[in-house]
């Protein structure tokens, strides 16, 4: 246990030097949201009754706001989305679920309505109630398959999942959350949107699986503005204790306060699958995954477009996207790159190593805050960034996971999110949003959970956390992991925080986790809370 | 009326090359070499309406075509693709 637990605490200062999440993270998928992923998480369900299955998440469309009709925020039936598998750790897929979207019209088209002599189509997306029922004003809905590909994405054998229920192998998404007035009434949207989660058939996998797509409400916390307007705070916690509002802490420190979140508001699409662990980790236990988007290479733009045929697209499947550990292209890859980061696969991954040896992030921050700090201290500290470069800690647990903990023997090198699937769940009441970190083996790096406060976990082990003692040893005791020591990080053991909290608490305790979308109707809204 | 189309191939920079170095510090421990990717093209001209034709012309589950060092010449009386609009 005591090697498990050291192991893992690595994992989360290589993590850390990587914050969370990927919102419009690179110039080029700035330019195409409905193909950015946002977050990818990757955990064994905590859902009570659903031991052994592992739940994905991967997050797309970054920062929608709810009132966004009357289109809103369809997924791209040009594209292709897919979750990637490793299940021996050589960073190469060798399972994909691979989703494809469509966009419908009622069978008879439009809704026309009569105006005068004349029958005229309707001018909405949405022109009355919506259940799970019925919706007979809904011009437009969507649909997806969902196929697996055994071997290489491309080219491997491809099977169709199919529902449980029917057969069918194709599955209905619900509409976006308009407004309650569309839906008819506050609380009656989660109903609906739990009308499609469909329970699917794995090609080869004795247990069933269950699949939802669909809009959710942003799970990630972030001061987000803040953080990118040069850090436009102090951050460290405040206070003695997080949330004491006792201001006790470092001087002029933040306090822990839900209004920090910037994405608050928000929603995201998620594409959630549950699958047993039986179907998807190796002999280790160990499941590796990744989230990818992909375009036709070229598209042609229809100058008398329809509403089936906008644009076409030809040619190979390009990547566009690609996300597992959050917010590596984010704050880890050089800005020059962050496109071909995401038109990357893991096996390549060796061309992107210099940014995890010597990382930029501590000097920027060493830049904003070392007069401040020393000011403030009264100290004479020559650098807030970490010494040990090469950073060897960070390169280990960022590319190759932890031993006895997520680490594939003889894996490659390569970022990906990893998960030790024989780790049984923590209990939603009983998680650790800083994860392993906090003696919470099933938290992040071991995978990630929604209700993991990466971005807190980030910032302190990218300042050099992992070069201090940790309580990792018998009876809570300090342990130096060996990477570096104390005087190679002169702030490594600083309560270092965005002040924007995140746990558990925050999230459903049931599948896909996420919460209730929040609505684009009425204005100022309460905030969504867990409904199970 | 002749309708010109316009083509778009921004995804294709995402295909781009690397430069064959897998830029690791020789200071640092473990990671093993690995394959960089597909390797820049030498600079040559490509007709433009000829490229497009033959990425249309691919399978989607092949190689995205590589750009980088690719200088497409322009040709409006061969920049009709409107019967690549299927």
């Amino acid at each position: 246990m005591k090697k498990l637990t050291l192991a893992a605490a690595v994992a989360v200062a290589l993590t850390a030097q990587v914050e969370a999440s990927s919102h419009r993270e690179a110039p080029f998928i700035g330019k195409y949201p409905q193909v950015d992923a946002t977050d990818f998480y990757l955990f064994m369900s905590y859902e009570p009754g659903r031991s052994g299955y592992v739940t994905m998440i991967a997050n797309y469309i970054p920062l929608q706001a709810a009132y966004g009709g009357p289109n809103y925020f369809p997924l791209d039936s040009n594209a292709l989305y897919e979750i990637h598998i490793d299940s021996n750790g050589d960073a190469v897929e060798d399972r994909t679920f691979q989703f494809r979207f469509s966009d419908n019209l009622p069978p008879d088209g439009v809704i026309p309505l009569t105006i005068g002599d004349k029958s005229v189509t309707s001018v909405l997306r949405n022109i009355g109630p919506v259940s799970a029922d019925a919706s007979p004003g809904l011009n437009h809905s969507e649909s997806f398959t969902l196929t697996l590909v055994d071997g290489p994405r491309r080219g491997g054998n491809a099977q169709s999942l199919t529902s449980t229920r029917d057969g069918s192998a194709s599955f209905g998404k619900p509409f976006d959350y308009a407004g309650t007035k569309t839906f008819g009434g506050p609380g009656n949207y989660e109903g609906y949107a739990r009308s499609f989660i469909h329970p699917v058939t794995i090609p080869g996998c004795e247990q069933p699986a269950r699949v939802f797509v669909g809009q959710r409400y942003e799970a990630f916390k972030l001061a987000l503005g803040e953080v990118f307007d040069l850090v436009n705070f102090v951050p460290v916690e405040g206070d003695s204790s997080p949330g004491a509002g006792d201001g006790n802490g470092f001087p002029g420190g933040i306090t822990q306060d839900p209004a920090r979140n910037a994405l608050a508001r928000n929603n995201v699409t998620s594409l959630a699958l549950e699958v047993h662990r039986d179907c998807l980790a190796g002999d280790d236990g160990i499941v590796a995954a990744w989230t990818t988007a992909s375009l036709p290479q070229a598209t042609i733009l229809n100058p008398a477009a329809t509403f089936d045929t906008p644009e076409v697209g030809g040619g190979a499947w390009t990547q566009v996207s690609r996300l597992s550990t959050p917010l590596v292209n984010e704050l880890v890859i050089g800005y020059d790159m962050k496109d071909r980061f995401n038109g990357s696969e893991p096996v390549n991954d060796g061309q992107f190593a210099d940014f995890v040896t010597n990382p930029v992030l501590p000097a920027i921050i060493d830049t904003l805050f070392r007069d401040a700090v020393n000011s403030t201290l009264g100290a004479s500290l020559a650098t807030l960034a970490p010494t040990n470069l090469p950073r060897t800690d960070l390169v280990a647990a960022f590319l190759t996971g932890f031993a006895g903990v997520n680490q594939f023997e003889g894996g490659a090198t390569a970022e990906m999110l990893r998960l030790n699937t024989t780790v049984a769940p923590t209990p939603r009441a009983e998680q650790q949003p800083l994860g392993v970190a906090a003696g919470d083996l099933a938290g992040f790096p071991n995978g990630r959970r929604p209700g993991d406060d990466t971005v807190d976990i980030a910032l302190r082990v990218v300042m050099g956390a992992l070069c201090h003692d940790l309580p990792l040893g018998d009876g809570g005791s300090g342990v130096n992991l060996g990477f570096c020591s104390p005087e190679d990080a002169a702030i490594g053991n600083v309560a270092l925080t965005d002040g924007a909290p995140l746990s558990a608490a925050d999230l459903d305790n049931r599948f896909p986790y996420l919460l209730t979308p929040y609505p684009g109707s009425p204005a100022n809204a309460p905030l969504p809370t867990p409904t199970f | 009326m002749k309708i010109v189309y316009l083509v778009l191939l921004g995804s294709l920079m995402i295909t781009g090359c690397s430069d064959g170095s897998d830029n690791r510090d020789v200071g640092m421990p473990q990671p093993p070499p690995v394959d960089p990717g597909p390797v820049d093209p030498p600079p040559s001209m490509q007709s433009f309406s000829t490229f497009v034709r033959g990425v249309f012309s691919d399978p989607a589950d092949a190689q995205p075509r590589a750009i980088n060092g690719v200088e497409f010449v322009q040709d409006a009386d061969d920049d009709d693709f409107a019967d690549l609009l299927r």
